[in-house]
């Protein structure tokens, strides 16, 4: 059943530049369908992730950007795995 | 010119107020038991107190100064009593003189010089019951909506505010700079980080490098301060909502100012003088970024909030907008409108509506939740230290 749930269903993605997108309610681990484009891949969430928290859409490497609205909004201070939750644990302000 | 009419106080041609309040302010913060003194016998009045007007220099005068006047100065205010202690740096004549005095009374009592505080008292009655009159006789007629000053401000953002209440807003913002009125985007901090989306809408060069400068100011402050922001701005609470930067706190902030170009840079607590979307340097701060709009004639505050927050003004009413429902419902007496349904499905444009009805509402009267709760609060940006 978890195979069926469509991450576009309990997220918003702000910009096509984004490699994050926020989730709009609770989203439970496990694994979602990711549709870009025509193609769609599965995400697998390994922890829950709570309403207004981000969620990676792709691997980000260690200090590269993360972009939400299309602009940088920091850097990765480790590398986080597409599926996890993008918070200040691994995200840090470029200011 | 706009076909929507509102019912606005005629305080000179152009300038309208959309509520007729009787201000007692002091001048200095020794004089702040007179104000309470009197607020108790006349609730109808809005006292403002506040821990300034003496001990400061400079720049920093200036600015309490212009706050204060500024505030007096409000279109939505009709007579003001200003009490004074007699030996401040900021006196009750400094701040009188800056009001304009077009269709408002203003009268100042100084307690050094009546002494006994029985006396002291009974002036001020008797100068609010002129001051009373005065406001009594003044007559709501038909305005053009174009007329307004709007504010717009954001206070314990959480990661919905950027995608319900603030884009909501935006649109409400594009309306009313297209019906030809003022509005104004403030806090400079939540800019960090959304410069190139801003830049490209600010078209006057100088008003361009100014608000640049302002932003990098603010920059310089937080590494002056120890380098990292996350728990000053981010605020705690807006993390603990899930914004992790100052960057996407701010991406998300300015969508309030919707897609017109910027055309002002406003120093903090002045009127603008351009029509359309202006900048106001203020902090990121609410209290005081909503007095700083204020003090500069908005005619009501249109703000947006996560986690909820209670603040209003003491002349301006704030209109307060929810980004999502489980707050609403948790603290639905403090909001006025809940821009989270837009979760749920409804559209940015259904929301934009109902925000845009509720000013017309406002502005004939109907009171804001902050009103109705008192929530009147006021701060001044101060820019200087005390002495």
């Amino acid at each position: 059943m978890s195979q069926c749930r469509n991450l576009a269903d309990y997220t918003v993605i702000l910009s096509e530049k984004d490699n994050v997108a926020t989730a709009l309610v609770d989203l439970l681990a496990g694994d979602y369908i990711f549709s870009s484009g025509e193609s769609g891949t599965t995400i697998n969430v390994p922890e829950d992730i709570r309403a207004g928290f981000k969620i990676a859409l792709s691997d980000i490497s260690k200090s590269k950007p993360v972009y939400k609205y299309g602009y940088v909004i920091g850097l990765a201070i480790a590398d986080i795995k597409k599926g996890d939750c993008v918070h200040i644990h691994n995200l840090i302000s470029s200011v | 010119m706009s076909t929507i009419k509102i019912k606005g106080y005629l305080r000179r041609e152009n300038l309208f107020g959309i509520r007729n309040h009787i201000v007692v302010m002091s001048s200095v913060s020794c004089a702040n038991f007179v104000v309470e003194q009197i607020v108790k016998t006349n609730v109808d009045i809005i006292p403002i107190t506040h821990q300034h007007g003496c001990t400061h220099m400079g720049a920093d005068t200036e600015q309490v100064l212009s706050t204060l006047s500024g505030t007096c100065n409000n279109p939505n205010v009709g007579g003001v009593l200003l009490v004074g202690l007699g030996c401040e740096s900021v006196t009750v004549n400094n701040i009188a003189s800056r009001i304009d005095s077009g269709g408002k009374l203003i009268k100042t009592i100084v307690i050094q010089e009546i002494g006994d505080v029985r006396k002291i008292m009974d002036i001020a009655c008797d100068y609010l019951q002129q001051i009373k009159e005065f406001v009594s006789k003044q007559q709501r007629s038909d305005v053009d909506i174009g007329s307004l000053t709007v504010g717009l401000e954001c206070g314990g953002s959480d990661p919905f505010s950027g995608i319900t209440a603030n884009p909501a807003v935006g649109l409400v913002t594009d309306k009313l700079v297209e019906l030809g009125a003022t509005v104004i985007l403030s806090e400079i901090p939540e800019m960090i980080g959304a410069e190139s989306s801003l830049e490209s809408r600010i078209p006057d060069e100088a008003v361009k490098q100014r608000i640049m400068a302002r932003i990098k100011d603010y920059i310089q402050m937080i590494k002056d301060a120890g380098g990292d922001p996350r728990g000053c701005n981010p605020a705690p609470g807006n993390i603990k909502a899930g914004l992790s930067t100052i960057e996407e706190k701010s991406l998300g902030c300015i969508i309030k100012g919707g897609h017109s170009n910027i055309n002002e840079f406003v120093e903090y607590g002045r009127r603008p003088m351009c029509k359309g979307l202006v900048v106001m340097d203020t902090p990121g701060n609410d209290p005081e970024s909503v007095t700083g709009m204020a003090a500069g004639g908005a005619n009501l505050i249109l703000f947006t909030t996560g986690t909820g927050t209670p603040v209003g003004n003491p002349v301006s009413p704030v209109i307060k907008i929810s980004s999502n429902t489980k707050m609403y419902q948790r603290m639905s007496n403090f909001i006025d409108i809940d821009a989270g349904k837009i979760i749920g499905g409804t559209q940015v444009d259904a929301i934009a509506d109902e925000i845009f009805e509720f000013i017309i509402d406002v502005c004939n009267g109907r009171q804001t939740a902050a009103e109705l709760n008192n929530c009147r609060e006021f701060a001044v940006n101060r820019i200087g230290p005390t002495f």
